[in-house]
């Protein structure tokens, strides 16, 4: 006996069970002698024999058996028994509640007539996590206490207690198992003198109720089903939280709450997501608990659970049974001071009122969505495509700084509409091709040879005009607003602005792309509003110094190097030029750069003579120019698909297609993809200064990784779809598969360094 | 300048990176609101997506073709005559294993097909979530686990396949099967009495964090 308990008090984790029976065979002997006479006295003439436990049954990884408190129980006083499971080391079984995945033990009782089970009293259970996912039960031994209330007899007999337990045993794998089990124990009349030596498993049973929670006896419990402030991109959808607030019954509460968590007994409610504590002091309130639900969980209106501190919470016990929480429905009668949590509340009807403001405020999110949209656009005035159209538009500003200010905040307006307006209507245009099936992203525009061209001879022309080649009267950019009438000044605002916009489209994808990409997918009225913020922060700095001119002071006067900044930024815009003429040499085919380049010299030459005053001929040019279009001098204006496949295999980089980088993996080679398109300025980039360096090839070759370019420069609904999937609306996007996680690539950032990607292989 | 461009250079990436950790929560699955779309490979080496089932009913179960308490049901052939019933009324039923690569049951697409087959396996199509991104979009605990979407693309259950929690064939018999109900009020036009209830079972393997 002693022996046992001390190597129960030196086993931390098991219990061990301390029979009386240990003196062996002669103690056997007698009992089973006594129990022979005694059951003789007894209606039933068979002799019995008290073994103090069932036997034990062997399952895969679990062993069970039954063990009643005493081989002798009397008449009509409740006792109790144990199920005793063990489980072997890594195999564990489950609480009242699994957690989020698993099956409970269950104990089906067969009794003789007049005797009744109980419900099983569950040990604290332990939590096991499965991946990334959490469940509660019990590694190694479990015992299980059930009380059994016997009838009150004046017969003592003999009785077997006959229980089915089945349970899931669990560590990766689970297997469940299922066991019947017996036990013999002699019903005492607890009168006639009894001969029989009793087999006492008490000590047990003290162990095992030990690891027992202690019934709450210190605070009312209440609660309420709401939801947090906070809220994700939909508006209203904040994360379902129960606030759950213990009230002092009057007796002193624990002091320090250290590593509380909370079991509850109810199978998808919560989440096994560690709990948030808000320690109050307002009138009798001692804490609140703030537990995070299951999305799709039940919200029942009774619960229970258990409350475990790594403090002592009553007496030494820390772990507390709640038996009763009241679920208030909305209706607070708890009222918490918490300093700075948005999540509590402090009178009765806030939660209520704080769940119609969470949904008709706009959600913070959306807020940093389109904060970022409008940080984009302001960062977009620094890009090549548009710092040349934009800088001769300040460049107007400062030339009639001074002259009729008043009407200064006007030019900034109608540039700002111009702005807006053009980016509504590729917007608009671009959500609703899409809403008509077609899969299009942001920069589509630049998929159409026939803009592309437009685009071509707009900057050629624009530039050649910086050079000084021509001037027009009233100029394109409004260099000459002061020859103009002032309603001409405001259209060539106007006109610049949706200038600026156009020639931004392209360079938008290294800073917008998540933002677009989230835009694209939310309802129209959301995706306007975050384009409309792209828009505003391109146009505000323009908008800030019309508004304010006193700013201008800080820019140098104007004078002749307005002139020579003018002529910089023509070389500006003939760079774009270049670009863009490699786009629609990507789109169209080389044979075309001859006559593109051939088209370019006569508007040259147009231009040329326009500036000269060389009407006559200007005229002649023109003439023949139309003639020589006539005659098949012309460029195409559509995309020529089969010019697609042309750049297969080139420098080792395949065509992509999804069954392709399938193939690869099932051959267990890593697979990068590149998505790019010949007119993503920031793609060409990535691969010039990332993806082609001679370190980065080293070690896609050293790591076997197959290459694959998946281009859309030309309009590619597969393409459109993967993009999708990795929430992005445009070109550039890289993955890095690694064989072993087939659809979990990585995804690399927008702005490629070698040294990213070089981190990204050593990962795989 | 430069200094200037720097600064918001980071400033717009970091704002990036919070819409994306942003987008990551926000689409998740829940009852009565639409049901997010997703793309997946199926058994037949083809990607599948739920967008191509619009307009239909659409029952997706989670599954594991190790776990006992799907055995329970197909080894029954409880869950193969399910699946030919309801689609034969239209509904498409997908199943999903969201098992990782190296985590028990997981399958490779010749493996789906040839349980399918050895099965008989009546679904519309069985598709593969190795990295279980869709698993955690739906919050997909168990296997199996049932999900049901009407035509409109509305989320109308969410839970457990029935309502006897056990390992024990002999339960379905006498369990109240949560799928079918949901789908027969549906069709019917009357709400769904129970939208979600208990999953049970194994936990689906995905892949350790």
């Amino acid at each position: 006996m002693k022996r046992g308990l001390q190597r129960f008090n030196g086993n931390k984790d098991g219990l061990v069970r301390i029979p009386g029976y240990s003196f062996g065979m002669i103690r056997a002997l007698l009992l089973f002698l006594a129990a022979g006479i005694l059951a003789l006295r007894a209606s039933d003439p068979i002799a019995v024999s008290y073994s103090g436990a069932s036997a034990k049954v062997q399952q895969p990884h679990v062993t069970a058996e039954l063990i009643p408190q005493s081989s002798l129980v009397t008449a009509g006083k409740p006792f109790d028994v144990i199920l005793h499971l063990h489980s072997d080391p890594g195999w564990h079984t489950y609480w009242i509640n699994y957690g989020d995945a698993g099956l409970s033990t269950t104990i089906k009782w067969t009794l003789s007539p007049g005797f009744n089970a109980g419900p099983i009293q569950w040990p604290v259970p332990e939590i096991h996590k499965m991946g990334p996912l959490v469940t509660y039960g019990y590694e190694g031994d479990v015992y299980l206490i059930t009380t059994i209330t016997p009838p009150k007899t004046d017969l003592s007999q003999h009785v077997e207690l006959k229980a089915r337990a089945s349970w899931l045993a669990c560590r990766e794998e689970c297997i469940p198992g299922r066991a019947d089990l017996s036990v013999g124990i002699f019903l005492y009349n607890g009168r006639d003198p009894l001969g029989m030596p009793v087999i006492d498993n008490s000590a047990l049973f003290e162990a095992a109720r030990a690891r027992l929670p202690v019934e709450n006896t210190l605070w009312d419990v209440s609660g309420d089903y709401t939801v947090t402030a906070e809220t994700t991109g939909r508006p209203g959808s904040g994360r379902p939280i129960f606030e759950m607030g213990f009230e002092s019954k009057g007796t002193p509460s624990p002091s320090n709450l250290a590593n509380i968590y909370f079991f509850p007994e109810q199978t998808n409610v919560f989440s096994p997501k560690n709990p948030e504590l808000h320690e109050g002091t307002l009138k009798r309130q001692v804490f609140l608990l703030v537990l995070d639900l299951i999305q799709n969980g039940e919200r029942p209106d009774r619960l229970s659970g258990v409350l475990v501190s790594d403090n002592a919470l009553i007496g030494s016990a820390k772990a507390v049974h709640i038996s009763n929480i009241t679920v208030l429905n909305g209706t607070r009668v708890l009222s918490i001071a918490v300093a700075g949590s948005a999540t509590v509340s402090s009178s009765d009807n806030n939660s209520v009122a704080r769940r119609s403001t969470a949904t008709t405020e706009p959600p913070p999110f959306l807020i940093a969505v389109l904060a970022a949209a409008f940080v984009g656009g302001l960062i977009l005035n620094l890009m090549p495509c548009v710092l040349p159209v934009l800088s001769l538009k300040v460049f107007s500003l400062i030339k009639h700084a001074g002259e009729n200010q008043g009407a200064a905040w006007k030019q900034g307006a109608a540039f700002t509409m111009g702005v807006v307006l053009s980016v509504w209507l590729l917007a608009g245009l671009l959500l609703a091709l899409r809403a008509a099936g077609n899969h299009l992203g942001w920069g589509f525009q630049m998929q159409s040879p026939g803009f592309v061209l437009a685009m071509i001879f707009l900057f050629f022309l624009l530039g050649l005009n910086l050079f000084g080649v021509f001037e027009i009267g009233t100029s394109l950019v409004g260099l000459d607003a002061k020859a103009t009438g002032r309603l001409h000044g405001l259209a060539s605002s106007f006109f610049n602005g949706a200038l600026a916009t156009l020639a931004a489209t392209p360079c938008t994808a290294p800073f917008m792309g998540s933002s677009l990409g989230f835009a694209a997918q939310q309802p129209p009225f959301v995706a306007m509003l975050i384009f409309t913020f792209l828009a505003l922060g391109m146009a505000v700095p323009y908008l800030l110094l019309t508004i304010f001119p006193g700013a201008l002071r800080f820019v140098p006067k104007p004078g002749p190097w307005m002139e020579t900044v003018r002529q910089f930024m023509g070389f500006l815009l003939m760079a774009s030029v270049i670009w863009l003429v490699y786009v629609y040499g990507m789109l169209t085919g080389p044979e075309q750069m001859p006559f593109l380049l051939g088209h370019l010299l006569v508007w040259a030459l147009i231009g040329w003579l326009y500036g000269r005053g060389a009407h006559g001929w200007l005229v002649l040019v023109l003439v023949l120019y139309v003639v020589a279009m006539a005659n098949g001098f012309t460029l195409p204006l559509r995309d020529v698909q089969e010019k697609k496949a042309m750049q297969a295999s080139e420098d080792g980089w395949q065509n992509w297609s999804p069954a392709a980088v399938d193939a690869a993996l099932d051959q267990g080679r890593p697979v990068f993809v590149d998505f790019t398109a010949a007119w993503c300025l920031s793609c060409k980039v990535n691969e010039r200064v990332a993806l082609d360096t001679d370190a980065v090839k080293k070690a896609f070759a050293d790591k076997n990784v197959l290459l694959f370019r998946a281009d859309w420069t030309h309009s590619d609904p597969e393409i459109s779809k993967a993009l999708q999937q990795y929430n992005r609306d445009g070109v550039p996007l890289y993955l890095l598969y690694s064989p072993k996680q087939k659809s979990a690539p990585q995804v690399l950032p927008e702005v490629l360094t070698p040294g990213i990607v070089l981190d990204a292989l050593q990962r795989l | 300048m430069h200094r200037f461009f720097f600064a918001a250079i980071c400033l717009g990436a970091l704002l990036s990176l919070a819409v994306e950790a942003q987008n990551a929560t926000s689409d998740i699955a829940t009852v009565g609101q639409p049901a997010p779309d997703f793309t997946l490979q199926g058994g037949d080496g083809k990607q599948h997506s739920l967008s191509d089932y619009k307009g239909k009913y659409v029952v997706l179960e989670w599954t594991n073709p190790q776990c006992p308490f799907v055995h329970k049901f197909y080894d029954s052939g409880t869950m193969q005559k399910l699946q030919k019933k309801e689609t034969a009324k239209g509904v498409a039923w997908l199943r999903i294993n969201s098992g990782a690569p190296s985590k028990d049951g997981y399958q490779t697409v010749a493996d789906l097909a040839s349980y399918e087959k050895a099965n008989h396996v009546a679904s519309t199509v069985s598709l593969l979530d190795p990295a279980g991104k869709v698993g955690h979009t739906y919050g997909a605990r168990n296997t199996p686990q049932m999900f049901v979407i009407n035509p409109k693309g509305v989320l109308i259950y969410a839970g457990g396949i029935d309502n006897k929690p056990s390992a024990d064939p002999e339960d379905i018999k006498t369990a109240t099967n949560y799928v079918v109900a949901a789908l027969k009020e549906d069709m019917a036009g009357k709400p769904v009495t129970t939208p979600t209830a208990p999953p049970y079972g194994c936990s689906v393997k995905y892949a350790s964090n």
